[in-house]
């Protein structure tokens, strides 16, 4: 019998790309991308009906690997892709892979606005805060103080926190985990992949060789068990207060609510208007009204 | 034997069972004190390494909590004290290479019947 690892290298990974892949060593990418492989193949979804689609930077080269239908789009577009394809094909399962950089800086608006629109998209946000590919300029999720090639003396803007953002801008449900809670995260992208609305997971992942080294947050193996001491879960947080919660990263569940999703709605008025259109020209036809034709 | 004269009713029913009870004999508990001093078969697990694509970044032999995998002089993972896997798959699951398989192990029963 085949266990669920070997399942998954043969039958999701695409052999003839260029394995082992581009991503540097103990990059978060990696795991995230085993997680959603597992959340896939535990929720029994066929391979030809699930879509991948991404934007630009390292998380970028997530659908050259996995074996769905996939499309490497442009930068920061890659949500109105998949919006695309979800209006055009209903019944496929859409799922959107974004980094922070290109979900929020260059991709901002067309986040929101899909988060408004609540279509049913799961969007997968990997924050690495910082933008890894191009090397290592600070980005909309990079910490105050924080160094990077263009804020060489510590940042000196805020940070967004996009699973707030999203909850804020109407997402039917949120979620938040890091690379360090591979389970929690499989679990949580299941539950994203199974919401009927517009789902947010946000997963905060290590950029060890840009962001890391740069701020002295060591290597690979301290960046991610570091995710471990500084998490902390939903319910744990509201008994905690302000300054506990200083530079803490909260998991879990953030929103979770019930909607009507628009591909539905879209359809319902479809139905309307040719309901409509059939009982005018019957009516017509009665009334003896000759065609423009005739 | 003894006969307690006591008349059965309703009333006194429970009563009546429960000294009949006490008088019997009381049953061993023979068959739950053996599963209990059994002791319980300990599941054997290999680790299979795809050294190909291995990038030796180091997270397997760091987040293991046995503390059972080293690494080499090129940093590529390896296991001496294969008996100690517990089967956890944190390794498994958190290698970002794909590189680490876990498999249950059953290794086949002695022909020798003991003799060597």
């Amino acid at each position: 019998m085949l266990e669920r690892a070997e399942i998954i290298r043969k039958e999701y990974l695409r052999h003839d790309k260029k394995f082992p892949h581009v991503w540097c060593p103990g990059c978060g990418n990696g795991i995230i991308m085993g997680a959603l492989l597992r959340a896939v193949h535990s929720l029994g979804l066929d391979k030809d009906e699930v879509v991948l689609a991404s934007g630009i930077g390292c998380s970028g080269r997530m659908p050259t690997y996995v074996d769905f239908n996939t499309i490497h789009t442009t930068h920061g577009r890659a949500l109105t892709f998949s919006t695309g394809i979800k209006l055009a094909k209903p019944g496929l399962t859409v799922m959107t892979v974004m980094g922070d950089g290109d979900s929020t800086a260059i991709g901002g608006n067309h986040f929101i606005h899909a988060a408004r629109r609540n279509l049913n998209l799961t969007a997968i946000i990997i924050n690495n805060s910082t933008y890894g590919m191009t090397g290592g300029q600070y980005s909309p999720t990079t910490p105050y103080g924080s160094k990077s090639t263009t804020s060489v003396y510590g940042h000196v803007e805020h940070a967004f926190s996009i699973a707030e953002l999203a909850a804020t801008a109407g997402a039917s449900f949120v979620a938040r985990s890091t690379v360090y809670h591979a389970t929690h995260m499989e679990e949580m992208l299941k539950k994203g992949i199974e919401k009927r609305g517009f789902s947010v997971i946000e997963i905060i992942s290590n950029c060890h060789v840009q962001h890391g080294r740069r701020n002295k947050l060591g290597g690979a193996v301290e960046m991610i068990s570091g995710f471990k001491q500084r998490s902390v879960t939903v319910e744990k947080a509201t008994k905690m207060s302000d300054d506990e919660l200083e530079g803490k990263i909260t998991i879990g569940v953030l929103a979770d609510v019930e909607k009507p999703v628009s591909t539905e709605e879209y359809q319902r008025i479809v139905k309307e208007a040719k309901h409509k259109a059939e009982i005018i020209t019957k009516a017509k036809e009665k009334n003896g009204v000759k065609r423009y034709e005739e | 034997m003894v006969f307690t004269e006591v008349p059965i009713n309703s009333k006194n029913e429970k009563l009546v069972i429960n000294m009949v009870k006490e008088t019997m004999p009381k049953k061993s508990g023979t068959r739950k004190k053996t599963a209990a001093s059994k002791p319980k078969k300990k599941k054997l697990y290999t680790v299979i390494f795809f050294q190909k694509w291995c990038k030796s970044c180091g997270l397997c032999s760091a987040l293991c909590p046995k503390k059972i995998i080293k690494l080499d002089d090129i940093g590529h993972p390896a296991i001496n004290d294969m008996d100690s896997c517990s089967g956890c798959r944190f390794c498994e699951i958190h290698c970002p290479d794909f590189a680490i398989t876990i498999k249950e192990r059953h290794p086949g029963r002695r022909r020798t019947n003991g003799k060597h």
